[in-house]
């Protein structure tokens, strides 16, 4: 691997470098980068605006000392235009309050476009601060017959330049070596920076120049993505593609799965058996068949299909195929009245609304940021898996349709479809009632096809099956144990005739609100689940199995919840709850988030009450057509 | 399925087993979805247990300082997230700009 150092400090008294800011272009692969030298797993993705947020760690290098390492959001300039820009600008600049101004700055550049990434190499050169550039991408950009003279690249900068491959277990080597044996001038840079606009004109004069003494490139572009991109970005096979891709998506979540489910609900059920069996009557046998097992253990099962999900998600990510689906749903998008930019905050939205809203930061216009943030919690995010799995399952037939396609699938299709619709025209009411009418075109750049790394890929699904197994172990039990008091205590009188549920705590609380929820099909007992499912929308599962199983029907739930309800409940009610759950107003954790991103709590109250309103009428309007028809 | 008959002590014993889940239950709860508010009370209690000479409990319930490492939403669903509230509270961006007012232009 190729090194130019270039010394362009006094060697004597130099300072140690404590402090390292990884700044460059939006998918570049710094995180990649940061990954490798920290050992972290940060998310990484194959299309710009992944990491909105600066990412702490340490590296270690050669030598064993520890160095900080600042990750930051990409940027093309340091004319910040967004939010996650300006932490940028704020941290290379020392403005970012409780973060100093970092030691050494490393700008990462991808080596297959010099012409766009040099261009705030050069802003960046023009602080003054400490620098190096890492040349990253370098196995892509020898296929592709690039030529960089990596020495005369240094001279024309005036910084050291070192090549690396960040997705590579050693592609980082020669940078650690060039961080080590970098000298730090003996007193730091003043504050005279210079960061003032630069003439872009000028700016991509020095470029070109650079770029014709240093780079021979045989083609602009990559020939393998335009003739790939020939096909995918058609108007007519493009969407086509796209619709059949999601669609074998979700066919596949629900057939795959199926076996998968059996084994981890047939293990749970006799788990519970043979724990409980040792244990005398009472109050701790209950909270364990009754709680822990039928709860949580009917949450568990899904654990297959939400894998096969992020399986698909994680590899349509690392091809770079997404932005090319941005792209192709732009004029849609647009349409409806959200930038193109709000594609992939609303994709990361299937996986949680959290991130998906934390993903707006990079979106340059506030109020386009507003829009996607109100409508992100209408996309199905994978908490919700569960609880339309279980509807699907007890209510749906399995059965195969046209001789091909698997009717259950097909119904998990329509709503994910649906809650898509469902933004668009929530996006679409937004445009109409505000003010500014101004539109702001897409500019995305399209990232080059890369074959998934099936190790990144195995990470991927390894920590989202943490995360889920986290959220049961954590979260969804202390829910559930808390769950279990209020609908165990207090106990039934003597001369009781109901369930012992019904005198619980919970129960009376599930009949006080059950009126306000009667029109819409839903029984006390679903009520019940919809109040912890406030804090996380699985814990309705759990609830529900929990609930059920102290409703004196625990040998029913431990082996199968959805036969239970498809016995205890009318079809209307069932697709009622589906309809509500398209719309559910946001688990806590949301709220928070869009609080704290909008700096509002007006915006957290239009959100829940907008949602409360669109779940009601639409489980309104389904219970009520479906009575007609059945 | 094998029932076994209840003792008083046995009682006891799963009612003690009960509680203590219980209030694990509920500040693990709290702590999540309350997280200023319980750093804040854990913080007063461990003040509390210092000024009455008890360092070693004092110690055990002071909040942890976790630094701010997660996506910074907050939600914690990795385990990364800032408890303390300097963290929790720390807003990255700046929604309103001088420019514009309520969020649009």
């Amino acid at each position: 691997m190729n090194t130019a150092t270039l010394r362009i400090h006094a060697p004597d008294s130099a300072r140690r470098i404590e402090h390292i800011a990884l700044v460059g272009n939006p998918n570049c692969g710094k995180t990649s980068l940061f990954n490798q030298l920290t050992g972290a797993r940060q998310k990484v993705a194959n299309y710009a605006g992944v990491t909105v947020e600066r990412k702490e760690g340490m590296l270690t290098l050669p030598s064993g000392r520890h160095v900080r390492l600042l990750d930051l959001p990409g940027a093309y300039s340091l004319d910040a235009t967004s939010p996650d820009e300006a932490v940028t600008r704020a941290v290379c600049l020392g403005e970012l309050p409780g973060e100093s101004i970092p030691d050494l700055l490393v700008c990462v550049v991808d080596a297959t476009n010099l012409r766009l990434h040099l261009r705030f190499a050069l802003e960046i050169r023009r602080l003054g601060r400490p620098m190096l550039l890492a040349l990253n991408m370098m196995d892509d950009a020898r296929r592709r017959g690039i030529t960089i003279d990596v020495t005369g690249l240094s001279q024309h900068l005036g910084i050291p330049v070192v090549e690396t491959v960040a997705i590579k277990r050693h592609g980082a080597a020669a940078l650690l070596n060039q961080i080590e044996s970098f000298e730090l001038p003996a007193v730091a840079a003043s504050g005279a920076q210079d960061h003032s606009p630069l003439d872009p004109q000028l700016l991509h004069q020095e470029v070109r120049a650079i770029l014709a003494a240093t780079v021979v490139m045989p083609r602009a572009t990559d020939a393998r993505d335009d003739a790939i991109d020939r096909f995918l970005l058609h108007p007519v096979f493009g969407i086509l593609t796209l619709t059949v891709l999601m669609f074998f998506i979700f066919q596949a979540v629900f057939t795959w799965a199926q076996p998968f489910m059996n084994g981890i609900g047939y293990l749970v059920g006799a788990l519970g058996d043979w724990v409980t069996s040792f244990l005398p009557d009472g109050m701790l046998h209950s909270l364990l068949k009754d709680g822990v097992f039928a709860g949580l253990g009917t949450v568990l099962t899904f654990l297959p299909q939400i894998l096969i999900l992020f399986f698909f998600i994680l590899v349509l990510e690392e091809s770079g195929y997404l932005p090319r689906a941005a792209f192709l749903l732009d004029r849609l998008m647009f349409g409806a009245g959200l930038t193109g930019r709000a594609f992939i905050p609303l994709l990361s939205s299937f996986a949680c609304a959290i991130p998906g809203i934390m993903a707006t930061r990079s979106i340059t216009d506030p109020r386009d940021r507003l829009t996607t943030i109100m409508v992100a919690p209408l996309m199905t995010c994978s908490a919700r898996l569960p609880v339309y799995a279980l509807l699907i399952g007890a209510f749906i037939p399995a059965r195969t349709v046209w001789g091909l396609f698997n009717l259950q699938g097909l119904v998990l299709f329509s709503l994910y479809f649906f809650g898509i619709i469902s933004a668009l025209l929530v996006a679409l009411v937004v445009k109409y009632l505000r003010r500014d009418k101004s539109e702001h075109a897409l500019l995305m750049e399209l990232p080059s096809y890369r074959m998934p790394s099936w190790r990144s890929v195995c990470i991927g699904l390894y920590e989202r099956a943490g995360i889920f197994l986290k959220r049961v172990g954590g979260i969804i039990l202390a829910l559930i144990v808390i769950l279990w008091f209020l609908a165990y205590f207090p106990q039934p009188p003597a001369d009781a005739t109901g369930a012992p549920i019904s005198y619980s705590f919970a129960g009376q609380l599930g009949h006080l609100i059950s009126p306000v929820f009667a029109p819409i099909g839903f029984t006390w007992e679903i009520c019940i689940a919809l109040i912890p499912g406030l804090a996380a929308r699985e814990v309705v599962v759990a609830a529900l199995g929990t609930v059920y199983a102290l409703s004196g029907n625990e040998d029913a739930v431990g082996h199968q919840l959805g036969s239970l309800i498809s016995a205890q409940w009318s079809l209307p009610t069932a697709l009622s709850l589906i309809a509500w759950f398209v719309f559910a107003p946001q688990c806590l954790a949301t709220m928070a988030t869009v609080r704290r991103e909008t700096g509002s709590w007006r915006y957290v109250g239009i959100m829940a009450l907008y949602l409360f309103t669109l779940a009601y009428v639409a489980s309104l309007i389904t219970y009520h057509v479906a009575l007609l028809l059945s | 399925m094998t029932t076994h008959p209840v003792s008083a002590t046995s009682e006891l014993v799963q009612a003690l087993i009960l509680g203590g889940f219980l209030l694990w239950s509920v500040v693990f709860v709290l702590r999540k979805y309350a997280s200023v508010w319980m750093y804040r009370q854990q913080a007063a209690l461990a003040s509390y247990a210092q000024s009455h000479g008890f360092s070693r409990l004092s110690r055990w319930l002071q909040p942890a300082q976790i630094a701010a490492t997660g996506c910074g939403s907050g939600c914690n669903t990795c385990g990364s997230c800032a408890m303390n509230p300097a963290a929790a509270e720390t807003k990255p961006v700046q929604w309103k700009t001088p420019s514009s007012s309520a969020g649009c232009h």
